[in-house]
């Protein structure tokens, strides 16, 4: 999470904007959000990403997110961190974009699939980093299959391991943004890892038929709790 | 140690209190002592950080920087179009409302039950004039043949006239002017 530095410019720069729209300085406050915009702005579209693996609907989800923030900030309490904040309302919009892409699923026909049946994005048709070709192809492979196997985590396991293993947070933390006990965290988190341990251990590919279309195979049982907004 | 750990697995760790090694960073005595856990603790920290860093290279191949640059200006332009006043589109000028009078009349149903009543009596003395004046065209004029004169009232008369000189003589007119099945047929030739 936020170092206390980080925290208390954050909290200084929520309250600059908060004043400048009460004033009706409106540029102003827009130029204030701008700097939180910039400071949160790769790590949320990260975990917007990383919860619902599609670029397109990631980037929505931050725009929305920010925009939200932005108009919400009123509600903002100076005591909790603006990062637990942001990421709650973040959160929230990509469990809400998850509900809504299932309910279009069902009525609606899937998108392109390739001929494994798994659901391509532009993400891996980007330039290599490896230089040969073999150590590419089994680096796409593991991307594509540790993609796979995120999307079959539920909801919660899913998002306690993306804050807690890609995002770096401490059990604390990511107790503090999902409103989810210290404990509950912790469980969430080793059954992720069990999960996954077992969804990408070597032979195990056809064996789980999991959901491919990016929306996992759970129900989003309630959003984030204690969110302001 | 867990008591599930000293007691089930005889003080090896489970999966579980490997993989908080991992994310906690405390390291338990057990470690130092058993090779077996060791190589367990080592392989599951591994296994972790191979998954983070795919993930990671995953999401930083999507999230560029012009991604980054792109999306922070579709924020800003997003809220200064919400900070800015909304235009209201006036309404054209009202014009006084003035209740045009009603053109037509209300008509007392007396009336309406008057008219029916003469329509219905013009009707039918039309219908008696039609039969009085003669028929255009080539047709013969009917034959009207009355009964003998009688009392209107008297039916047992009418009855008996009718059975004892029957006559059809009434009815030429309207069979005059019914088309015949067969004049049909040779026309349509």
């Amino acid at each position: 999470m936020a170092t206390e530095t980080t925290r208390d410019a954050d909290t200084r720069v929520a309250i600059d904007v908060k004043a400048a729209q009460a004033a009706g300085r409106l540029d102003a406050a827009r130029e204030r959000y701008a700097e939180l915009v910039e400071r949160h702005q790769r790590r949320a579209a990260r975990i917007a990403y990383h919860y619902l693996r599609d670029s397109a609907d990631a980037d929505e989800a931050v725009q929305d997110a920010f925009v939200k923030a932005y108009t919400h900030l009123g509600t903002f309490r100076e005591e909790l961190p603006f990062e637990v904040w942001f990421t709650r309302i973040l959160i929230n919009g990509c469990l809400d974009r998850i509900k809504a892409k299932r309910r279009r699923e069902r009525w609606i026909a899937r998108p392109t699939m390739d001929a494994d049946g798994v659901e391509r994005d532009p993400a891996e048709h980007l330039p290599a980093l490896t230089p040969s070709p073999e150590a590419q192809l089994l680096h796409n492979e593991r991307r594509r299959r540790l993609k796979e196997a995120m999307v079959q985590l539920p909801e919660r396991q899913r998002l306690v391991f993306v804050l807690s293993h890609f995002e770096g947070r401490t059990s604390r933390e990511v107790s503090a943004v999902t409103g989810l006990n210290e404990s509950t965290v912790r469980v969430h988190l080793f059954r992720a890892v069990r999960r996954l341990r077992s969804l990408l251990a070597p032979g195990s590919e056809h064996e789980d038929t999991g959901d491919a279309s990016g929306t996992g195979t759970t129900v989003v049982k309630g959003r984030v709790r204690h969110a302001s907004c | 140690m867990r008591l599930a750990d000293a007691v089930l697995r005889r003080g090896h760790l489970s999966e579980r209190a490997l993989i908080d090694v991992w994310t906690t960073g405390i390291h338990p005595a057990h470690l130092d002592r058993c090779d077996q856990c060791a190589r367990r603790a080592l392989e599951m920290s591994r296994w972790l950080e191979n998954v983070q860093a795919t993930g990671r290279e995953d999401a930083e191949a999507v999230v560029t920087n012009d991604v980054l640059v792109r999306q922070r200006d579709q924020v800003m332009s997003r809220l200064a179009q919400l900070d800015r006043p909304s235009k209201v589109i006036s309404f054209p000028a009202a014009s006084p409302v003035t209740r045009q009078p009603y053109a037509g009349r209300r008509v007392s149903p007396g009336w309406l039950a008057a008219a029916a009543a003469a329509g219905l009596m013009i009707g039918v003395v039309s219908m008696e004039l039609s039969h009085m004046l003669p028929f255009g065209g080539t047709s013969a004029p009917p034959q009207v043949v009355t009964a003998p004169a009688a009392s209107p009232y008297d039916d047992s008369d009418l009855l008996h006239n009718t059975y004892v000189n029957p006559s059809v003589g009434g009815l030429d007119a309207l069979d005059d002017m019914t088309p015949r099945v067969v004049d049909i047929v040779l026309a349509s030739r």
